[in-house]
């Protein structure tokens, strides 16, 4: 008992300061998007000021937010960002688990070196393959469309390997069961396979999400009209010092929107993570 | 029945006719379409809307061309050459707005149309007199002026006006050793700490060969006249002196503490009294009239000794034309760089953005006067311009973003006290001829 007694405030205290860690590295990791926030209600003079200032003297200035809406068209920007985005997230979800599916499941020939091709693309910085890939979509005249900004996205080797991991730990056992009851592959993976991988699912998902929502570069080299532009572009057009200064807080402010989605899309599908681990865990 | 049968053929014949003619016609009504990659935003942007709008609905009409103006950002000819290594003509543009350090690349793309085509042909609205001889110098390369001038500008010393009054300063420095002791009369320190910087300037690429450049009549940073007469092979600027001149005087202004070596917001600090002078382009003038209207002046650039005779080098984009396989469409894009740098439309995008009017017909304009009148910063820059030896401009260094980044990099630790002098000067030159060389061997 007293041995017992011991033990429990030593956890405790372990556990305090794990909590007390976890705190803070979130707190560093939340305080930019908090000040990016408190920033995009400041006047340029409470922005520019010496001494420290993190709260603006009013969240009722909204000036800054008026700037964003005049000067960008940042609602249609917002909306090419969502379809790209989410179609993309979709069909990647549809692309690296049928390939992880297939990976952790069958045995056929050549499944080793393909898997090596898989990973080993991996280390290819996406860069090097912008000319070939503007190359390919302009080939299949798909400049301009939202086929062309969403297709190199379609495929994810980073989300496939780690589909593929969890599928490796998923029971063979219970895939044989189901091939006796009479269930083919293709059920098994929809009705039993899906459904119980929903946490790495959405881990995949969240993550393609907020990643292509954030992609600069491509869609602005696939795109040549000014009403195909993702919400990325619209910061830049803020963010400029010729003829007209918008300011840090216009800036801040775009910025701010088009972080929305992203977070929404995190909150929404959070409970779907944890849901997924709690209940393969009771399962288990 | 046989006459009956006779009229309806004739009836139909008719039909198909009128109906084939009708497509012939509506086909050639269709506007020749020309495509304007431009990278202006803000109140610039809205200026060149509006000029193209103009264009649009006013001679575009009725010589049929219509344009199609597209914002690309900074990336416009990152792109053209993209589209143009990938051989995809279809969504390449007719005309691209483009700084005129890339001429080089622009102009190794078989597709490009040298300027010099339309403005040697007497039918052409523009010629070379059209535009001030700095600007087209600064569009010329290897011997003919492959561009037209557009966005120029030129780096100039902002200072606010009260805070030199209240130093007991008439005038503002002529000489970086008069700016040393300004920097030091204006500075203002609470402690260690500085509450107002005399001078913020962060040196890049872009300032480091203003200085060179300006201690002329004839200084270059790079062989071939910067690069002009030929593809630059090396830089110059380390042989000839030039460039240590500059960082010796650099020292001295850090030596001072009241010079801000780093950019954070240098519109919006100046703006708020943060700095009492700053060095940038010209064409931040129109952001500080909205920012500080009436509060600031602007001077030419410091010179690095006192008889330096180049002065500031002009710099800034150009129009660059490029031929998809269309003369129709090429000539159509001509007419709309000639309506573009026309006196006035010149008057509305410098007005707007404070980029100096290419043009040299549009200082003439009563309209422009007045607004000098009003506007004397404005005057300031065409006169800098004026008065800078055409010789003196950016060189077209062909590895322009690696350059830039070895400058950038390289200043920092000069600034920071890492590298003296000596070991600055060694680095830049060294780095950027290597960069020089690599580009060499991988494309000659």
């Amino acid at each position: 008992m007293g041995m017992k007694g011991n033990v429990r405030p030593k956890r405790s205290v372990k556990n305090v300061l794990y909590q007390i860690l976890c705190l803070a590295v979130g707190i560093v990791i939340i305080l930019p998007i908090i000040m990016a926030v408190c920033i995009s209600f400041m006047r340029p003079e409470e922005i520019l000021t010496k001494e420290l200032h993190f709260f603006p003297n009013s969240f009722r200035y909204l000036e800054n937010y008026k700037i964003v809406f005049s000067q960008t068209r940042i609602l249609r920007f917002m909306f090419n960002s969502l379809v790209v985005a989410f179609v993309s997230s979709v069909v990647r979800v549809v692309t690296a688990s049928l390939a992880a599916f297939s990976f952790a499941f069958f045995d056929y020939k050549g499944k080793r070196l393909l898997f090596a091709l898989v990973v080993g693309s991996m280390i290819i910085p996406a860069d090097v393959l912008i000319v070939q890939n503007y190359f390919t979509t302009a080939e299949l005249g798909l400049i301009n469309t939202y086929l062309g900004m969403m297709v190199v996205f379609f495929v994810s080797a980073t989300n496939i390997f780690m589909m593929r991991q969890t599928f490796l730990s998923y029971s063979r056992s219970l895939r044989e069961a189901a091939m006796i009851d009479g269930c083919g592959n293709f059920e098994f993976f929809i009705r039993i396979l899906m459904p119980s991988n929903i946490p790495v699912i959405t881990t995949v998902f969240i993550s393609s999400f907020v990643g292509i929502w954030n992609t600069y570069l491509w869609p602005l080299l696939v795109t040549n009209a000014n009403e195909m532009r993702t919400a990325q572009v619209a910061v830049t057009m803020l963010n400029i010092n010729e003829g007209s200064s918008y300011g840090p807080g216009a800036v801040m402010a775009a910025a701010v929107i088009i972080l929305i989605p992203s977070i929404l899309v995190f909150l929404l599908l959070q409970k779907r993570i944890v849901g997924g681990i709690m209940s393969g865990a009771v399962k288990g | 029945m046989k006459g009956h049968f006779k009229k309806v053929s004739a009836l139909l014949i008719c039909c198909l006719l009128s109906l084939s003619l009708a497509e012939v016609t509506s086909a050639s009504r269709k506007p020749i379409e020309v495509v304007f990659w431009h990278s202006t935003s803000g109140a610039t942007g809205e200026a060149l809307e509006s000029i193209i709008k103009n264009y649009n609905e006013g001679p575009g009409k009725e010589k049929n061309i219509h344009v199609n103006l597209v914002y690309q950002g900074y990336s416009g000819t990152d792109k053209v050459i993209l589209a143009y290594q990938t051989k995809d003509y279809v969504n390449a543009p007719d005309i691209n707005q483009g700084l005129t350090s890339t001429l080089p690349s622009v102009m190794d793309m078989g597709w490009s149309v040298s300027a010099e085509r339309f403005l040697s042909d007497s039918r052409s609205k523009i010629n070379h007199d059209t535009f001030y001889e700095p600007m087209q110098r600064a569009v010329t390369y290897m011997g003919e002026m492959v561009a037209v001038p557009f966005a120029m500008s030129i780096p100039m010393l902002y200072y606010n006006v009260d805070m030199l009054k209240e130093a007991g300063y008439t005038k503002p420095p002529q000489t970086m050793d008069e700016l040393t002791e300004y920097v030091k009369a204006l500075t203002i320190k609470e402690g260690d700490k500085v509450s107002r910087y005399g001078l913020n300037m962060q040196v890049k690429r872009y300032q480091l060969v203003q200085f060179i450049n300006s201690q002329g009549p004839v200084s270059f940073f790079g062989d071939n006249e910067g690069g002009r007469l030929a593809p630059m092979t090396k830089i110059v600027a380390g042989e000839d002196g030039t460039l240590k001149a500059f960082l010796e005087k650099l020292q001295d202004l850090l030596d001072t503490g009241g010079y801000k070596y780093v950019e954070d917001n240098i519109n919006e600090e100046f703006a708020q009294g943060l700095s009492a002078m700053v060095i940038m382009s010209s064409s931040r003038l129109g952001t500080l009239d909205r920012l500080m209207p009436g509060k600031y002046m602007v001077a030419p650039l410091p010179k690095v000794n006192a008889d330096d005779q180049g002065g500031a080098a002009i710099g800034g984009s150009c129009l660059s034309l490029f031929d998809r396989g269309d003369e129709a469409r090429l000539k159509a894009a001509w007419d709309v760089v000639e309506y573009v740098v026309s006196p006035e439309n010149q008057y509305i995008f410098s007005t707007a953005s404070g980029y100096i009017p290419v043009n040299v017909e549009t200082e003439n304009m009563d309209k422009m006067k007045a607004y000098y009148k009003e506007h004397p910063q404005y005057k300031a820059a065409l006169e800098q311009m004026k008065a800078s030896n055409p010789l003196s401009q950016e060189p077209l260094d062909l590895t322009y973003n690696e350059i830039n980044g070895i400058i950038t990099e390289t200043m920092l630790e000069f600034c920071k006290g890492d590298l003296n002098v000596d070991q600055a000067v060694e680095k830049i030159v060294s780095k950027c001829n290597a960069s020089l060389d690599e580009y060499h061997e991988a494309n000659d």
